[in-house]
């Protein structure tokens, strides 16, 4: 057997229709001698502990298939890991009780994806006075600076899909700015990326901004409910998971639906597929990467394998070109969740992630 | 006229009715003095304020907001029937009977079915009436707090919608689709959905038998169960009730919207609350006030409308939701007390639940 071979197959043929480049999951280079030394967790047996904030949404539910699928191809390569999956529900007090559980217990990593910026400071700091390696991932980063960090850059991040999304539309003409929750802690970091565009397009107008608190349902009342008030719109702007719920408002009050760069949920895949079949509406979709599930997995077990992990990384965002739609649909259906992700090996991780030198803003 | 159903219109109150003459004085002096007035004039104003930017009083404004206060106000009389029942009832299991019903809505119409949307929306409503039937079982029986009560089938309703969402957002679209986007002057036929809903609401709580037990019961429980009424079947039919209304604004809102949302009910849960007490009814129970709720769901819904048209900073608008939520309620509470003390102060003692 090949160690750390290409282990991207949670999702059978995703990393066929990716575009190629650095960014791809790539197969194994090194041979197996180097990396028995390289890994010397495999055989052993390891326990992950991951405490999810809630698991009512699809982009939480393909965090962690893709987490075990993650486990299931490094399992396949020779090792021996379980995970440990808890639910917070939403409410960061069941996650400290959670956190100290799962640190009685003795994992031998904590995956800590935060329902809370603050409120688990105290555990997590207490996880690793106990011995216990601690990530915080997808949700943070919290305010404490002793977990390792795993995170997205949502301000990079948002600032390429406005200026795709600008692009689209040839950089110029009106703008709906749906943005996250009102007050919120991450939503003035998302529109960081949108003014830092905006920056650029000087023939970008924006017409209106709308807080869809990151839901279809409620962006979709929102939207609709100044529907009387919006001139012709020519694209919106989305922090993700609202842009079918603008949409619907749009094709409710019987108005042409504006472009814009989808997010991943399945809701959002289906409907432009149909879109661009009856109306030949093309565009792509990108946001933060579910996937991120299986590079946490891969960063716990080469911490555990004693790789220099560093303090501060950031996870990918996943695009979906127009091509590759339907293809992620299928892909999507056959994992049983409904957001669109892309797992990443092992030998992946170690090359794209735990080589990071990323300066915390 | 008989007093037992001309005085206080809207806030039906049989026991207080039989003591009291009806309210003397000018029309317009009475519609000030109803409970439901700071409601009446802080959506006219919302109205008017948000309408400005497109032009004044525009019926485009309210008809594009109207819809989303229509479903608001069927949560909040949904909530307010099981408030109404006395003892600090709450329904908390409402937002997850919502969202549920949506989702079964879809899953059904969505092929699960061979898409057949009438037996889509019969199987969603009979998990409200299930959910329903579960939390009086709870609270009559084991005799636990309704508030608990709810919250655990909540929470049972949770793990639900986790299994169901996980493969199966289908979108529900079809002839129900159809009919509620339907729009005559920019009203939408959900919207008449909605309003026929509350009409046959406020027949229920305002001319049955099941509604004059409610009240009673509501007002006095002890004094009610002398008097026959019986206790058990009236909780068995309240939680029945809510949660048939709740599994119904489901089927109307995935149907309107196209597709379910996991948060598609949280709103739902401090909404309907809301929606009853800034339409000016009280939470003690035994009140019940179809059109002051409703009234209630245009105040809040305007509320977010405007402070989007006007564009103001995020952290700013909660503060000014807040603001007006505080002034609304505010304006009737000193209406009630300024009746009070020239009509009864025994019973808005009894009303504010103190003294």
């Amino acid at each position: 057997m090949i160690a750390a071979a290409a282990i991207a197959l949670g999702i059978g043929g995703l990393a066929a229709c990716d575009s190629g480049g650095d960014d791809s999951p790539s197969g194994g280079k090194n041979s197996g001698a180097q990396a028995e030394d390289q890994e010397p967790m495999k055989g052993k047996p390891i326990t992950i502990g991951i405490s999810q904030p809630f698991m009512t949404n699809a982009w939480q539910q393909a965090l962690v298939v893709s987490a075990e699928d993650a486990r299931d191809a490094l399992n396949a390569a020779g090792y021996n890991i379980k995970l440990e999956i808890l639910d917070a529900n939403s409410n960061p007090q069941t996650q400290v009780q959670q956190i100290n559980d799962l640190t009685l217990k003795g994992v031998d990593v904590l995956l800590v994806n935060p329902a809370s910026v603050s409120a688990l400071d105290g555990a997590i700091e207490a996880a690793i006075a106990a011995g216990v390696p601690t990530i915080s991932f997808a949700d943070g980063p919290v305010t404490s600076t002793e977990p390792i960090e795993l995170e997205f850059d949502v301000a990079g991040g948002q600032e390429a899909i406005a200026r795709q999304t600008f692009d689209l539309i040839n950089g110029k003409g009106k703008v709906l700015n749906i943005r996250g929750g009102a007050g919120s802690g991450a939503d003035p970091i998302w529109q960081s990326g949108v003014d830092a565009a905006l920056a650029d397009y000087p023939d970008i107008e924006i017409v209106a901004e709308v807080f869809g608190e990151w839901d279809e349902s409620t962006t979709q009342q929102r939207v609709s409910g100044i529907m009387s008030t919006l001139p012709e719109v020519d694209a919106i702007l989305t922090q993700g998971q609202m842009g079918y719920g603008a949409a619907q408002a749009f094709l409710a009050a019987g108005r042409e639906v504006p472009l814009q760069i989808f997010g991943t949920p399945g809701v959002e895949l289906k409907f432009w597929q149909q879109l661009n079949k009856d109306k030949g509406y093309v565009t792509k979709a990108s946001s933060c990467d579910a996937g991120i599930g299986s590079i946490a997995v891969n960063v716990a077990v080469a911490l555990l394998n004693g790789q220099d992990v560093p303090k501060r990384m950031n996870a990918p965002f996943i695009t979906i070109e127009q091509t590759d739609l339907d293809q992620f649909i299928v892909d999507m259906e056959d994992a049983g969740v409904d957001s669109a992700f892309k797992n990443y090996d092992y030998q992946w991780t170690l090359e794209n992630i735990l080589t990071q030198d990323v300066t915390v803003p | 006229m008989n007093p037992l159903t001309t005085s206080h219109d809207l806030v039906h109150s049989p026991i207080r009715d039989l003591i009291h003459a009806p309210a003397r004085g000018a029309a317009w002096r009475r519609l000030f003095s109803r409970p439901w007035t700071g409601a009446l004039v802080a959506a006219a104003m919302l109205w008017f304020l948000g309408g400005l930017s497109s032009g004044g009083l525009s019926l485009r404004f309210l008809a594009v907001n109207a819809t989303a206060a229509g479903f608001l106000a069927l949560a909040g009389v949904a909530q307010m029937t099981v408030m109404a029942s006395g003892g600090g009832s709450f329904d908390l299991s409402l937002p997850y009977i919502i969202t549920l019903s949506a989702y079964v809505m879809s899953a059904a119409s969505g092929g699960m079915l061979g898409g057949n949307q009438a037996i889509a929306v019969l199987l969603s409503l009979a998990v409200g009436l299930g959910a329903g039937m579960v939390n009086a079982l709870l609270v009559w029986f084991l005799r636990i707090p309704p508030m608990v009560a709810t919250l655990a089938c909540g929470y049972i309703l949770y793990s639900l919608i986790v299994g169901i969402q996980r493969s199966s957002t289908s979108v529900a679209g079809g002839s129900l689709q159809s009919l509620l986007r339907a729009q005559v002057f920019g009203f939408t036929g959900a919207l008449a959905v909605c309003i026929a809903t509350l009409v046959a609401m406020w027949v229920l709580l305002r001319r049955t038998r099941y509604g004059y037990f409610l009240h009673a019961m509501g007002q006095n429980r002890e004094a009610a169960r002398l008097s026959g009424v019986p206790l058990g079947t009236m909780t068995l039919i309240t939680f029945s009730v809510s949660g048939l209304l709740a599994a119904w604004l489901g089927v109307l809102i995935s149907s309107f919207q196209g597709a379910p949302s996991t948060n598609l009910g949280t709103t739902y849960l401090m909404g309907s609350v809301a929606a009853v007490v800034v339409g000016g009814t009280s939470i003690s129970g035994g009140q019940t006030s179809v059109w002051g709720t409703t009234l209630g769901a245009f105040v809040l819904t305007f509320v977010v409308t405007d402070l989007i048209v006007w564009q103001l900073q995020p952290g700013f608008q909660h503060l000014i939701q807040g603001l007006i939520v505080i002034a609304t309620v505010a304006v009737t509470k000193l209406a009630e007390i300024r009746r009070g003390t020239t009509r009864s102060k025994q019973h808005t003692a009894q009303e504010r639940g103190s003294k």
